[in-house]
């Protein structure tokens, strides 16, 4: 027998030292779930570290399920919550987590100067650091891009688009504020007729980026930051605020809340004031993906990066009210674009 | 003591005198075995069999069939390619005289450092729409329109050759060699000196290329990796991306219900066809080499072709992809936490996997029970993400599962239900060399049962014991699908970040993070392998 037990105690030790090397009991720490991408993410969660010394262990999200795939963690981990904060790189998925009662109110102190239409009227989170949904066209090969959503309809891009999957992500919530701006029936027929001229659908906004930097694509639509990085590197990719003459390009702010019942309630609320203050919009602002900070006190000190952002056309939407046909948007999405 | 270690030490060497079962009991080992690796694949079951009574929706549905057929395909195309490029490999190194055959059959073992994925990444970059391999068939008119693998699951299939065709090539090497000497010579009283070697290892072919064949099939079946980087939609991406939909266990049980179907008849079918498959060569002196110019030079140059193919230009791609040298400090910087992550993951799972089916294999040599050997063989060939969705559904709840869920346990004890098997079949053929009578004597003689098996069983079982270890590690540092789903905080493996990385900015950096797992991989099964040496003297 003395075999087994010794044979048994080797077998539990890489699960128990694996277990400890995870959890210092004596270290402050908070569990971060972020969607923003993690080279956006990182330098501000290092710095969070630095300034107050409490370790911050982020679960990021997989750019092929942005936001979705954590915010169903969140919603599966109800029963005994893991995070303490969830980062969410927009809006539809926090406005989820809120309806299913999972969010802790919380109105924090650094984020008075932040309009009301970006924060939740209950406290349960609250928004900041926009990005805004783009149209990107391959130069070479597009002279005339479209300037609206709504052209991507017609025959002249049939086959020639992308986009990310519309249930995941800034892409969800672009179709939710379509549903909110148009109307449901028109923004029914606009993915209908997206979906007959051949819109392609990849993993993520950066894959349609790409798809459309590399000319696999002629026109997709994604995020600025997707955007502006393959800009930056010279890319021949182009572009463009939709709708300027119309409804407005679309601004999905970053969005952050507790957690209720998470492990360290403490270190979450202090992440969470440090997370909504204007400095860290500024090093957000200031970092290649160019996000636009929200708060009134910088509205004069804008980063040279950012001030041609401030001067889009901004879509009226009441961000606070698109989940109101989350399950209409998300059945018929999942309807017209099952693969 | 210093008695029985030279008896041991004869004993081992010429196991085959004395094999006998042993009356030895099996259950604390079985039971142990049972308790890290069944639970994940019982919840598997349980989940299946409620989508089965379940009125819904046709289970083999539209979808499901479509998967289901491109799945088939891609892995069937990608056994068949396999077997044209390992099977000729084998044979040539086992029957003729080619020039470096020791250093060639060594090199075989090169495209397994490789994971798949970054094989297929390094495709990618070569093929880059605008890179320079298509500027230049363009330019020459050898193409029309730049080649792409992207969408493309032939190109999948094809990468997924490349990586397990040394498989069927070791499979067919062992069998060649395993042919009785005499057999060889009585053959080649009748017939020519070639068709006289193919006669006398057909019925040892027989058995060992279906055997091969099928493993790969059912790894490519299970593949994640290529799939996902190359955006083929087959049964392990889809599975992944349904439950990251919704985390809605049950519903992906239920769609991943034909396939797990399909693969357990298959792995019932591959094992039977293993048992009758050599793995350890004939007891007879080895068969002669045969003679040939053309065989000779021309064998070589298609097994350096092979290995040029499979390792060194996907390899040399993902270097030269990753320059500057400064991305390495960078990258190393970004992860070195991810670095630490995966050698505490993977070093913990190839430790309690191989003390596992050393307990599994003391406590029950002799004894086989075919349906627990069957259920602790099969999350090999199962898409790992459905074990780490099971393991999920396992460990979301309070108290110690709980625990583990939150820390690199988890993963740990998700790389040992996946990887058991490789540690549980690297050791089966070794009790073979454990004397029973020897140690029937030392136990009379007063032994205790830690005596017993570090002076008798272990020098026996030691070195398959290393190898078996070295593969779980290997294949742990490497995972993936399941490693993507069970995230622990603070706890991402190098594996996961290069997934994540290829969707988001696929470059340089992700290069280097594959060439560091390659490194990871070979600084592994170098340690082992100089070590099994230095221990088998």
């Amino acid at each position: 027998m003395r075999p087994f037990l010794s044979l048994a105690l080797i077998a539990a030790l890489p699960l128990t030292l694996a277990g400890c090397a995870a959890r210092s009991p004596e270290a402050e720490e908070v569990v971060v779930y972020t969607s923003l991408d993690e080279p956006y993410a990182r330098p501000v969660l290092e710095a969070f570290t630095r300034d107050t010394g409490v370790r911050v262990q982020p679960v990021y999200d997989t750019e092929a399920n942005k936001s979705r795939g954590l915010a169903q963690r969140i919603l599966a981990e109800r029963g005994r919550p893991r995070a303490d904060v969830f980062w969410s790189s927009e809006v539809m998925q926090m406005l989820s987590l809120r309806k299913a009662g999972v969010l802790q109110p919380y109105r924090p102190k650094s984020a008075e100067d932040i309009p009301a239409r970006y924060r939740d009227p209950e406290g349960a989170w609250t928004g900041f650091a926009a990005r805004f949904r783009v149209l990107v066209y391959y130069q070479p090969k597009v002279k005339t891009p479209p300037q609206s959503l709504l052209d991507l309809e017609e025959p002249a891009w049939r086959g020639a688009t992308v986009m990310a999957d519309p249930q995941f992500g800034t892409t969800m919530t672009e179709a939710a504020a379509l549903f909110q701006r148009l109307g449901s029936d028109r923004a029914r027929a606009h993915y209908r007729k997206r979906r007959e001229n051949g819109v392609r659908i990849v993993d993520g906004n950066s894959v349609a980026a790409e798809t459309v930097a590399r000319g696999d694509a002629l026109v997709g639509q994604t995020d600025t930051d997707d955007a502006l990085i393959r800009i930056d590197q010279k890319r021949p990719l182009g572009m463009l605020f939709p709708d300027q003459k119309g409804i407005g390009a679309l601004l999905i702010p970053n969005t952050a809340a507790l957690i209720a019942g998470g492990p360290h309630r403490d270190q979450g609320e202090r992440f969470l004031e440090y997370l909504l203050r204007p400095e860290t919009e500024l090093t957000l602002a200031n970092l290649p993906s160019r996000q636009l900070p929200l708060h009134e006190s910088l509205k004069e000190k804008l980063p040279e990066a950012v001030r041609p952002l401030a001067k889009v056309r901004a879509m009226e939407i009441d961000y606070s009210r698109l989940q109101e046909r989350y399950d209409e948007v998300d059945a018929f999405l999942r309807e017209v674009f099952a693969q | 003591v210093t008695e029985l270690r030279v008896a041991a030490a004869a004993a081992t060497a010429a196991p085959r005198a004395r094999r006998r079962p042993l009356r030895l009991g099996g259950w604390p080992g079985m039971l142990v075995a049972a308790l890290f690796v069944l639970p994940p694949l019982l919840w598997l079951a349980a989940a299946m069999g409620e989508a089965l009574l379940h009125s819904g929706p046709a289970v083999f549905d539209r979808i499901s069939r479509a998967l289901l057929g491109r799945s088939l395909l891609l892995a069937g195309t990608g056994a068949l390619l396999a077997a044209a490029l390992g099977v000729p490999y084998g044979w040539l190194t086992a029957r003729y005289h080619l020039p470096a055959r020791p250093l060639l059959l060594l090199a075989s073992l090169l495209p397994v450092l490789l994971p798949p994925y970054a094989a297929g990444y390094a495709w990618m970059v070569l093929f880059s729409k605008e890179g320079a391999l298509n500027a230049a068939l363009l330019r020459w008119g050898w193409v029309r329109a730049p080649i792409e693998p992207f969408g493309s699951w032939l190109a999948a299939a094809v990468v997924l050759a490349f990586c397990y065709w040394p498989i069927l090539a070791w499979l067919t090497h062992l069998s060649a060699r395993a042919v009785p000497r005499s057999l060889d010579d009585t053959a080649r009283l009748a017939l020519p000196d070639g068709a006289a070697a193919r006669w006398a290892a057909a019925p040892l072919l027989r058995a060992a290329l279906p055997a091969g064949a099928l493993l790969v099939f059912l790894l490519a079946l299970a593949d994640f990796g290529v799939e996902n980087g190359l955006q083929v939609r087959v049964y392990p991406v889809e599975i992944v991306n349904a439950f990251q939909k919704d985390w809605n266990a049950g519903q992906v049980a239920r769609l991943a219900l034909p396939l797990v179907a399909a693969i357990l008849a298959l792995v019932m079918l591959q094992l039977r066809c293993l048992e009758r498959t050599p793995v350890e060569g004939s007891a007879e002196p080895v068969t002669h080499l045969l003679p040939g110019a053309l065989p000779r030079w021309g064998g070589a140059a298609f097994c350096v072709g092979v290995l040029a193919f499979s390792f060194a230009v996907p390899f040399g791609v993902l270097i030269a992809s990753s320059l500057p040298l400064s991305t390495y400090p960078e990258v190393w910087a970004e992860s070195a936490d991810h670095f630490g992550n995966t050698l505490v993951t993977a070093g913990g799972g190839a430790l309690l996997a191989v003390a596992i089916a050393l307990l599994y294999g003391w406590h029950a040599r002799g004894r086989r029970l075919a349906g627990l050997d069957l259920a602790l063989t099969l999350p090999y060939a199962l898409p790992a993400s459905l074990i780490g969705i099971a393991m999920i559904q396992l460990l979301n709840r309070p108290g110690l599962p709980g625990w583990l869920y939150g820390s690199l346990g988890g993963l740990v004890w998700l790389y040992v239900a996946l990887f058991y098997p490789f540690a549980h079949k690297a050791l089966q053929p070794a009790w073979a060399r454990v004397d029973p009578e020897l140690l029937d004597e030392a136990a009379v003689a007063g032994a205790g049962g830690w005596t017993r098996f570090g002076v008798v069983a272990w020098p026996a079982v030691r070195g398959y014991a290393a190898a078996g270890g070295a593969l779980v590690a290997v294949l742990s540092a490497r995972e993936m699908d399941a490693t993507a789903l069970l995230r622990v905080p603070g706890g991402d493996t190098l594996a996961f970040r290069i997934q994540d990385y290829l969707h988001f900015a696929p470059g340089p950096n992700v290069s280097a993070l594959c060439v560091l797992v390659v490194a990871l991989s070979a600084a592994v099964v170098g340690s082992v392998a100089a070590w099994a040496w230095r221990a088998e003297g």
